[in-house]
């Protein structure tokens, strides 16, 4: 016990001034995140610093995918086989049309002096390792860093939809915005009618909400919503949400129109990164 | 000397876990009321082993969650030097607190760096819920309590204290 009291009455004057320099630090800390943008750099440097946590946290969804794999019987696999056969069948069939579609496409636009929408976009397969603790931020982390060539600004999608967006990569990870965050914001157009709006995040995995939606705008429940390209970040054509309530109110400057991501958000575990063919400027890309 | 080593030990893997259990997934209802780990397990240390764990060490464990939530840098490093300062301030009494009496003083402490933290974030133009931040408050009560079961008897044992 006399080995604590003694230290403690000397201390704590100086205990004092240690908390105060601390804070003052973390102030400059916290100020210096706000003002330059280097400090991304630091925050990806220190978030390296968790990776092997993130990967520790993903041997249990790791372990059940290897005896999902390892422990199925022959049937269930060759009815898997069978399944996936046909169904990259349909597919093969719907890129046929899609080829004949792409030259009509291209050859319409170029009567009209425009330039081609439909080049296909490279994309490369991404599995998830982690997600934010944090609840009120919509963030993933992947498993393709800036060795891989993702950038900040990168389009990620999985096999239905637009996921969301690379905010922040280290060499061998990257963290992704969702769609759904609060602060996420996409340009979309209604598939349909080719009305265009821009689609928010509401902090709910289920739910996104389209701003300043003029009273007399042609738009349904069911409706398709697809990117538009117009803020340069998102390749154009992509699903991104379907229409789910609409809420007509003449009071209103507005219609209030929800809806829901075609993207399994919470589920989608392998994502595409996608390079977008006609690539936007690196540099338009990189302020937040 | 020996005791030490352990005493190092303790601490490291107590703060490795914590610092894992402070991200691992969990489904969305779940995870609200996810229990501030680090923040608990750090006053744990500088009530119990005051030589080694003080103001510095809890700032920089916090400096750490910051990387590892990828929150604002200092956000959790704050927080924990003014936690880690009342609680090393008080920690002569808090030690012979009862159990009841700890476990507020616990809540204390963990709603305070909430609101620290929860201030730090208010600086930006983000939306911010309270019930978001206080929600991990409840949670930590009950690390409390694993804490002083998993670890005190292996303490006194060890005339750590």
């Amino acid at each position: 016990m006399a080995s604590i009291n003694k230290p403690l009455f000397r201390k704590s004057s100086s205990l004092a001034a240690r908390a105060v320099i601390l804070c003052v630090l973390s102030f400059a800390l916290i100020l210096a995140d706000y003002q330059f943008a280097q400090m991304k750099n630091v925050r990806a440097v220190m978030g390296m610093a968790a990776m092997p946590f993130y990967w520790l946290s993903n041997i249990p969804a790791r372990m059940s995918e290897w005896t999902d794999e390892t422990w199925q019987s022959r049937k269930e696999l060759i009815k898997e086989n069978a399944q996936l056969r046909s169904e990259s069948r349909v597919l093969a069939g719907r890129v046929q049309k899609m080829a004949t579609l792409s030259a009509e496409n291209g050859r319409l636009r170029n009567l009209l002096n425009s330039f081609s929408l439909l080049e296909s976009d490279d994309v490369v397969i991404a599995e998830l390792i982690g997600v934010s603790p944090r609840i009120d931020q919509h963030i993933i982390i992947l498993d393709k860093g800036s060795n891989d060539g993702v950038y900040v600004g990168q389009p990620v999608l999985d096999a239905k939809g637009i996921m969301g967006q690379v905010v922040e990569t280290n060499p061998f990870t990257s963290r992704v915005l969702l769609l759904s965050d609060e602060r996420h914001a996409l340009p979309v157009q209604v598939n349909r009618s080719g009305y265009r709006a821009v689609v928010e995040g509401v902090g709910s995995f289920s739910e996104l909400r389209l701003t300043q939606v003029a009273l007399t705008t042609d738009i349904q429940v069911g409706d398709l919503l697809v990117s538009s390209g117009l803020g340069q970040r998102f390749p154009a054509g992509y699903p991104v949400a379907t229409v789910t309530h609409i809420v007509r109110d003449a009071g209103q400057a507005f219609l209030l129109v929800t809806a829901e991501p075609t993207a399994e958000i919470t589920r989608s575990r392998h994502l595409l990164l996608v390079f977008p063919a006609n690539e936007p400027e690196a540099e338009l890309v990189n302020d937040e | 000397m020996t005791n030490n080593t352990s005493l190092f030990f303790m601490i490291g893997i107590s703060l490795l876990v914590a610092f894992w259990l402070s991200i691992v997934p969990m489904s969305v209802s779940w995870s609200l009321w996810r229990p501030a780990w680090v923040a608990v397990v750090v006053i744990y240390w500088v009530l119990y082993a005051p030589s080694v764990v003080g103001v510095f060490f809890a700032w920089m464990m916090g400096f750490l969650l910051d990387g590892f939530e990828g929150a604002i840098v200092g956000q959790h490093a704050l927080a924990f030097a003014v936690v880690a300062y009342v609680t090393a301030g008080a920690g002569q009494r808090v030690r012979h607190f009862t159990l009841l009496q700890q476990i507020g003083f616990v809540l204390l402490m963990v709603t305070v760096a909430q609101l620290v933290s929860l201030w730090v974030v208010s600086f930006t133009d983000r939306p911010i819920q309270l019930s978001l931040w206080l929600s991990p408050v409840p949670g930590s009560a009950l690390v409390w309590l694993l804490l002083l079961g998993l670890a005190r008897p292996w303490i006194r044992q060890s005339h750590l204290v």
